[in-house]
């Protein structure tokens, strides 16, 4: 069923299961609670069409990354931000869940292995095969074949990327929810605070942009609204709590990550790659597979390094914009020739050409205490004060960066399959501009293109702000995704993420809300 | 110095002997994104283009003995089965990072000595950019 609260005449509202934000993880677990004997209202600031006065709600203080990062990259509308992602799914690497030594605050309380089953059920989801839990390639339909990955050096895997375009979940799953008896979609309610009394949520206020006020009373409440809003609003939830809800430690907004992309450099490349697979195999119309280049766990241990992936860009793609300077003839030419006789340029490679390509890695961050969201001064239209992100890259992440680069460019050379020319060798990450991605204009990238110049681009992978860890100390949620010390509320989305990976955050989101959905179907009422 | 210029000149042709059936086993791959023809001559002439930068960069090796010595061929008869011990040298430069820029390109010290020992070897004159030749009217 859906209902429009605007024109809801009933102030409040008892249901089972309230499920705040209609996004990836919101729409997720509804589908998932479905006939489950439970009864779900999933409530949704935005309606099915994208207004002005509701992406004002996303209004935000970023002062250290440009291009309107926040307010760009969420999207008050039902489906949420999937309404304009990219589609990238990559199941996050074994070494993500484990403690780092080398990453401090790293180690998720589970087990990658224990996330299996719901990657499998997630990709179902999305449309997308499943990868082989042993593997870094997804195992394809019968009708495609296996792709064959090669990786330079025993310093990096290749990865396989499947984009699905155009998966709107809003799209995909406004009939089967408006067509459910079980399920409620409130759209154009906005909750502004959950109110609770010692150990559990009594109700969530929410109001519409038309002065309506619904009180929502549930067994269990999930919020879902996002990596940001989720901080937000257990801030903001401060009445017999000043610090906010599940903030006694002080740890809600904290840790706060995203992936930094970055234009690296270029490389002359021996043949023998599979640039197709690398700049985009296209399978179906809306599916499209990338192999990406990232660092080994043995490789980061050794060098005490976070996540990182090298994409290589198609001369044409975004990115895949190289220019010609005069000694690349002279590069190419004479060190394929040396790496021949190296013996180097693979398996009767020797067809005399090169290939030249952008490069750029998407890294992963370490979590920073320091890099926050907290409540700004200014307020939104409901009198709820705006996110406030404190954001920088420290030291670990750009150490990893360079190296990274620098292992890639010297495994070209080891092993005699091309060679790397860096844009980074001469700067210090720490003084780069960052940008909101999308918001960069042709000219811009062109700009960046030409020039060579470093800027640092993100893309709204908002994580960590309410930390997974069994201890309350540590973590804003435990393993299940609860609240600590509040028995009937849960966060789904990535801000439950402890660390990010190198892998895009949403095929992840999926799976952990179909386990949350898993254990909210056989709790007791 | 004649001996040695020979001695150098042979290692490098037979170097080249080496090299040259890599050359002729093409193979098919997909259409390069940029294809760049890279001449099949037995030396490149970018082999000396590069050569020439990296001496000029380096004057203080712009001397045969000085690069010979740098690259182990101080020896009477280097033997050029020793292509080998370049690829384990190349492997240390990247160990200790010695790493040579030339307009950004990352390339290893010992490959740029290669470079320059070709240029200096099969190239006349036999210096390069030497301080003398500019000196002359
Ligand atoms: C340009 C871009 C490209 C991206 N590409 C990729 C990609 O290729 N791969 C990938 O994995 N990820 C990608 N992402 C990230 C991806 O979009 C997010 O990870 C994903 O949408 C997060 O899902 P979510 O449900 O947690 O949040 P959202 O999708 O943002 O949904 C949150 C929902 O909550 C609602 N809401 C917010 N506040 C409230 C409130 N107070 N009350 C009620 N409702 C509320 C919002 O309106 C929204 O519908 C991309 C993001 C951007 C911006």
């Amino acid at each position: 069923m859906h209902v429009d609260a605007r024109e809801h005449d009933q102030a409040s509202i008892r249901t089972d299961v309230c499920i705040i934000g209609a996004g990836a993880a919101g729409i997720t677990l509804a589908v998932a609670l479905m006939n489950s004997g439970r009864r779900t209202l999933l409530v949704e600031s935005g309606g099915f069409e994208r207004t002005t006065e509701h992406d004002l709600l996303n209004a935000a203080e970023t002062p250290t990354i440009g291009g309107g990062y926040l307010s760009g990259s969420r999207v008050r509308i039902f489906g949420g931000t999937t309404s304009h992602w990219t589609g990238f799914c990559l199941p996050l690497s074994a070494a993500t869940f484990a403690e780092r030594p080398w990453v401090p605050d790293s180690g998720w309380p589970i087990d990658g292995t224990e996330l299996h089953p719901f990657y499998e059920r997630a990709c179902i989801q999305i449309g997308i095969d499943p990868w082989d839990p042993d593997a870094c390639d997804p195992i394809p339909s019968p009708e495609l074949p296996r792709l064959s990955l090669a990786s330079p050096s025993d310093e990096f895997e290749t990865r396989v990327y499947q984009i699905r375009r155009r998966t709107h979940f809003g799209d995909q799953f406004r009939d089967m929810l408006t067509e459910a008896d079980d399920v409620t979609l409130l759209t154009h309610a906005t909750c502004t605070e959950l109110r609770a009394s010692e150990r559990a949520v009594d109700h969530a206020l929410l109001r519409t942009l038309t002065g309506k006020r619904i009180e929502v009373q549930a067994n269990a409440f999930v919020l879902a609204t996002g990596g940001i809003e989720n901080a937000r609003l257990l801030l903001a939830s401060t009445q017999g709590r000043p610090k906010g809800l599940g903030n006694d430690r002080d740890l809600v907004g904290r840790y706060y990550m995203d992936h930094p992309e970055l234009l690296v450099g270029e490389a002359l490349l021996w043949p023998g790659w599979d640039l197709d697979l690398y700049a985009g195999h296209r399978l179906e119309d809306r599916l499209v597979q990338m192999g990406a280049m990232f660092t080994t766990t043995a490789h980061q241990r050794a060098r005490g390094l976070l996540q990182a992936g090298i994409q290589l860009g198609r001369a044409g793609s975004r990115w895949g914009n190289p220019q010609t300077h005069a000694t690349d003839h002279a590069v190419a030419a004479a060190a394929f020739w040396l790496d021949c006789a190296r013996g180097g340029a693979r398996e009767g490679a020797c067809v005399p050409s090169a290939q030249k390509t952008s490069l750029f890695v998407r890294s992963e961050q370490a979590p920073a205490p320091d890099n926050r969201v907290t409540l700004a001064e200014e307020r939104d239209a409901f009198d709820t004060p705006l996110p406030r992100l404190q954001w920088r890259m420290n030291e670990l992440d750009c150490v990893s960066l360079q190296h990274t680069v620098q292992a890639f460019g010297d495994a070209l050379l080891r092993e005699g399959l091309g060679r790397l020319r860096s844009f980074l060798t001469h700067t210090d990450l720490r003084h780069v501009d960052t940008i909101y991605g999308p918001s960069l204009t042709d000219e811009q990238r062109e700009r960046i293109n030409l020039e060579q110049r470093p800027t640092i681009l993100v893309w709204g992978h908002h994580m960590g702000t309410t930390r997974m860890s069994d201890d309350p100390a540590r973590g804003v949620v435990d393993r299940h995704c609860q609240v600590h010390g509040v028995d009937n509320l849960h966060v789904a989305g990535s801000s439950v993420f402890p660390t990010g990976g190198a892998a895009n955050p949403t095929l992840t989101i999926v799976a952990l809300a179909l386990r949350l959905a898993d254990r909210l179907r056989t709790a007791r009422s | 110095m004649t001996d040695s210029l020979d001695a150098d000149r042979r290692f490098v042709l037979r170097a080249l002997a080496c090299l040259l059936p890599t050359m002729a086993c093409a193979r098919t791959s997909l259409p390069p994104l940029e294809l760049w023809p890279i001449p099949t001559a037995p030396v490149p002439t970018a082999v000396f283009v590069l050569g020439r930068q990296y001496l000029a960069a380096h004057p203080e090796e712009n001397d045969l003995g000085t690069l010979r010595a740098a690259l182990g061929l101080d020896v009477p008869e280097p033997d050029p089965g020793t292509i080998d011990d370049f690829d384990g040298a190349i492997r240390h430069d990247l160990q200790t990072r010695d790493v040579v820029e030339l307009e950004g390109w990352q390339l290893s010290r010992t490959e740029c000595r290669l470079y320059a020992l070709a240029t200096l070897t099969l190239t006349t004159p036999a210096r390069v950019h030497s301080p003398d030749a500019r000196r002359r009217p």
